[in-house]
């Protein structure tokens, strides 16, 4: 045997041991690092302000393996019927072996967003799906990736939205029509809601504004007077709900 | 005499055949243990159970006729063949380098793009020695039929 043989097969049995501890150490360390506890996620709390939805959450990773964790990226995004309500990222230096590490995620989508894209969240419960996701490389040469599929409670601020007994009064030429809902979100409802009665060709009939704050966990129950001009007058037709110029509810009204 | 020399030569054949079945019993009695170990982890996956049940038998393979052609320029050309396989093998068996598994509402990626090149590149390694001992083996052999 030649001496390039020699250093060749030498060098194949040192590059063949490397194969094959890399793996299996990164493995032994990765499940140390997925111990319970070691790694958590706490499920966004929704909050609202200035017309935006924020979604916060929080994380934190404590490497108890031995090899560092480097370019770790955490993810999460928020989906309803698999249309993306919102989602975001963030990338940490790195977690080094034997450190903890904390950190949070936000992210906001405009309360208009919601009301055109996700009308139906506005007045119905559901839940949303939640996606997590962590990746991040092992040893620096490795890469893993976890994605966690979970649901979170949605709240509708409108829940039950009804429109009821709406009646003419022609002595006051006023067409009075009851609103009713229940604020089943984590947030306050503070804003002006304005309800639009149309007739049945969708010609305005009369409207009405009322500056309301409805705390989370209560209701809504008021009677929205609208001055109408009675040659305009029909006995049934659509009404519109706005909140903060976004249109949260359209239903048919009759007398 | 000429039947002395096939005595001989028969003999050393089954000497030859004795040692590759030898050494193929152990390698696969390893494999084995290596197996019976892999099980208890990866019963939920026979995917992977199954790559390393035909990884066990190709090495098992290859480690018998690596043996029952040793002493011969065959052996270099089976070494080169079971390079070649072993890289074609890890290709396929990781999914060119990442693997996905899902366990209930979990999805597990792991990315050995950079574990992968190594095997290619100790492969490559490898045929390049083989080569080389074979034209080693070759040139041998006919300096010695020469002198």
């Amino acid at each position: 045997m030649g001496t390039t043989t020699r250093v060749l097969t030498w060098v194949i049995r040192i590059l063949w041991i490397v194969v094959l501890l890399l793996p299996v150490s990164a493995a032994f360390s990765f499940s140390q690092v997925f111990q319970p506890n070691n790694v958590s996620f706490y499920r966004p709390v929704l909050s609202a302000s200035n017309g935006m939805i924020i979604a916060s959450s929080s994380f934190y990773i404590n490497n108890t393996g031995f090899y560092d964790l480097s370019n770790v990226i955490v993810s999460i995004a928020i989906l309803e019927n698999n249309k993306s309500l919102g989602n975001t990222s963030r990338t940490l230096a790195g977690v080094p072996a034997g450190e903890k590490v904390s950190s949070s995620l936000d992210f906001s989508f405009a309360f208009s967003e919601l009301a055109s894209n996700h009308r139906f969240l506005l007045t119905n419960d559901t839940s949303l799906d939640l996606t997590l996701s962590l990746s991040s490389h092992i040893a620096y040469v490795l890469t893993f990736g976890v994605s966690i599929n979970d649901t979170i409670p949605w709240g509708a601020p409108f829940y039950n939205l009804t429109l009821s007994n709406a009646d003419f009064e022609s002595s006051t030429q006023t067409l009075s029509i009851q609103v009713y809902f229940e604020n089943h979100s984590p947030f306050s409802i503070a804003g002006t809601l304005r309800l639009e009665m149309l007739d049945n060709e969708g010609g305005l009939i009369g409207f009405s504004d009322e500056q309301v704050n409805v705390l989370s966990a209560t209701f809504f129950n008021s009677v929205f007077g609208l001055a109408v001009d009675p040659l305009k007058i029909t006995s049934s037709g659509v009404a519109h709900v706005y909140f903060d110029d976004n249109r949260v509810y359209e239903a048919e009204w009759t007398l | 005499m000429i039947s002395e020399e096939g005595t001989r030569k028969s003999e050393k054949a089954g000497s030859r055949f004795l040692k590759a079945t030898a050494k193929s019993i152990v390698v696969g009695i390893i494999l084995w243990v290596l197996w019976l170990f892999l099980v208890r982890f990866f019963s939920d996956y026979l995917e992977y159970l199954q790559y390393f049940t035909i990884f066990a038998w190709t090495t098992v393979f290859f480690t018998f006729g690596e043996k029952l052609t040793e002493g011969t320029i065959y052996r270099y050309g089976i070494a080169i063949a079971r390079d070649m396989f072993v890289i074609v093998f890890f290709i396929f068996a990781t999914d060119s380098g990442t693997i996905t598994v899902d366990l209930a509402n979990i999805s597990l990626t792991v990315g050995l793009l950079p574990l992968l090149a190594l095997i290619v590149f100790i492969s490559l390694l490898s045929i390049a020695k083989d080569v080389t001992g074979a034209i080693d083996f070759a040139s041998e052999n006919s300096r010695r039929t020469r002198s």
